[in-house]
């Protein structure tokens, strides 16, 4: 199957019908609680996240420069040294053994020259990933190539219901079982955080879109491979379940954006998206967020090396 | 499970109506489609078996008039065998399936529908579990969705309307196949368990077994010679073979392809269920 044939198939969008569900978790993370009852509208969801061909697109029509290659203005970081001023981004890197699991340090990397061109910085390319997930772009970047292709980025309960593929309290987009009769059916990390990969799954980094079986709604990497953008502020867990039926949200968009800053820097406020779906990164005795209910806060500005995103079309396509 | 009213077709072992007892499980909103056996493909590198033979069945309308001759089924005459039919190029070599991602792939035999289906973790399913989705709640109705064909002139399927074999009318908008989410849900919310393409079943075909077969979790007799199909397809034609009602029943050897003939997957539930619930 050529480029060209794979671009437009997984470029057309899927239908969601609307419908209420439950979101969240209450067996996982504490940020994931509690499990509350949410009633959405319908939507179509692109059926893979935007790869590097597709954002190339965007780029050339555009000439659209992402947040990672703009040099920093010294102005908004008083006192720092001139070397971090540069334009760059985070990646991970392999430690060469065991390490504090604590210290997020220890295998991101602040990279100048990182950007969705050059994802693990300026020695490396995207040459041979055209269709693997576009990575290193900030929320804005994301939100810009939305915009441009006439789309919008998703809520953080419009992605969950889209994820969960009209599966009801599963912990995973397929089930309950992390890897079915060992199956695996998403890009994760098998083997020691950060320092042996196994890549029992096939892949140590990110995979081409759509390696994995889809979802119950046709949707592919609704779980692992990269994280993905939404528009929700972060809040450090969900709000109460409704206690009657009249009082269930609907298509709810999360939080004020002063709940979004860290509350263990309160000196920065910045703001902080929410993440979805876990990546190939997420490692078991470590992350194991390549749930439907997993979310992380990232910051707006900043990209990393397994963030990516997928966009939606809001108005109604489906007869249902 | 089944049907005795006299609209039956008696050599397929339809009846009887029989009270069978499921335990739970999922089945697929809608059958897979080209998009989701493209990524299967490209995944893993399967090649079909139709690939592999270097042909299968397309239905003699989609052929364009030019096409060279070829062989037919002596019973079924519209049923042309064209070498490059597959997946990929469901009409012949000469078409694709660039404007069709979202409709169900076809041209995969039941050995292949196996092989997406270990892929995605999930399992055909049997055929108890096919028709009790297909019911969707209803009790021994005509259609999935009730015994009258078109309620309130609402067209809920894509079967082959005007002239069989020679002249399809599109009266429910497509002459071949419709998007997998096309036409209205059943009342589990599965989509187009009335025609559109026939769906393979785990189960061995036979006309008879179920007579005396358990009425638990049933499935099918040990061996065979070919596996159960149900649904009913686009080609489906009141004349001629009106197999579109929920209990009809039919079987194709399991290598065998053709371009009206797909499938859902089913798996088993390790918590709660979201549909195909219950017994029929």
């Amino acid at each position: 199957m050529t480029e060209r044939t794979r671009d437009r198939m997984r470029g057309s969008m899927v239908r969601v019908p609307g419908g209420t569900f439950r979101m969240g978790s209450d067996n996982h993370y504490p940020e994931e609680s509690p499990v509350h009852t949410v009633t959405i509208g319908g939507f179509s969801i692109s059926p893979t996240t935007v790869t590097n061909q597709q954002f190339r697109a965007f780029v050339d029509a555009t000439e659209y420069v992402t947040v990672a290659e703009r040099p920093l203005d010294p102005a908004d970081f008083p006192g720092a040294p001139a070397e971090n001023l540069v334009a760059g981004s985070l990646v991970f890197t392999m430690t060469s053994g065991p390490v504090d699991l604590r210290h997020l340090s220890r295998w991101w990397t602040w990279t100048p020259g990182a950007c969705w061109r050059h994802p693990e910085g300026p020695g490396s390319g995207i040459e041979g990933r055209a269709d693997h997930p576009v990575v290193q772009v900030a929320f804005e970047d994301a939100d810009a190539y939305a915009v441009w292709a006439g789309e919008e980025l998703p809520t953080e309960a419009e992605w969950e219901y889209a994820a969960r593929g009209g599966l009801e309290e599963m912990a995973f987009v397929w089930g309950n079982d992390a890897v079915p009769d060992g199956t695996y059916l998403a890009n994760f990390w098998q083997g020691d955080f950060p320092w042996r990969n196994s890549a029992a799954d096939g892949y140590p980094g990110t995979a081409p879109v759509g390696s994995f079986a889809p979802n119950g709604h046709g949707l592919f990497d609704m779980a692992g491979n990269v994280w993905e953008w939404t528009t929700d502020w972060y809040g450090d867990h969900h709000p109460p379940d409704a206690d009657k039926p009249c009082c269930v949200p609907t298509n709810p968009r999360g939080p004020v954006i002063e709940a979004s800053y860290d509350p263990a820097q309160p000196q920065f406020r910045v703001p902080r998206r929410v993440i979805k779906g876990g990546s190939f990164l997420c490692a078991d005795e470590y992350c194991q967020r390549y749930r439907p209910a997993a979310r992380r806060p990232q910051i707006a500005y900043t990209g990393m090396s397994h963030i990516g995103f997928r966009t939606i079309v809001r108005a109604p396509t489906s007869t249902s | 499970m089944g049907t005795d009213r006299p609209y039956r077709w008696h050599g397929d072992g339809e009846s009887p109506a029989r009270e069978v007892e499921l335990r739970p499980y999922r089945i697929g909103r809608c059958t897979v489609s080209n998009r989701e056996f493209a990524a299967f493909i490209d995944a893993t590198g399967y090649a079909t078996e139709a690939e592999r033979y270097g042909w299968s069945f397309v239905f003699h309308l989609f052929l364009p008039d030019d096409f060279p001759d070829t062989r037919a089924v002596a019973a079924t005459p519209w049923w042309r065998q064209v070498f490059g039919a597959d997946w990929a190029h469901p009409d012949g070599p000469q078409s694709d399936v660039e404007d069709r991602w979202d409709h169900p792939v076809v041209h995969t035999s039941w050995d292949d529908a196996q092989a997406y289906c270990k892929w995605a973790g999930m399992r055909l399913p049997t055929e108890a579990e096919w028709e009790c989705a297909a019911r969707g709640g209803l009790v021994q109705k005509r259609f999935v969705w009730g015994d009258e064909f078109s309620p309130g002139g609402q067209t809920m399927c894509n079967i082959f309307e005007g002239r069989f074999p020679v002249e399809n009318t599109a009266e429910d908008g497509y002459v071949g196949t419709a998007p997998v989410d096309a036409f209205p849900a059943n009342g589990f919310g599965l989509r187009n368990m009335a025609g559109n393409v026939w769906e393979w079943c785990n189960d061995w075909f036979h006309p008879t077994f179920h007579r005396s077969g358990s009425r638990t979790d049933p499935e099918g007799p040990l061996t065979g010679e070919a596996r159960v199909m149900r649904g009913g397809s686009y080609l489906c034609h009141d004349s001629y073979c009106d197999r579109y009602r929920v209990s009809a029943r039919s079987s194709n050897a399991p290598e065998s392809s053709s371009g009206n003939l797909g499938f859902r997957v089913a798996g088993d539930p390790s918590a709660k269920l979201h549909e195909g619930v219950g017994s029929s």
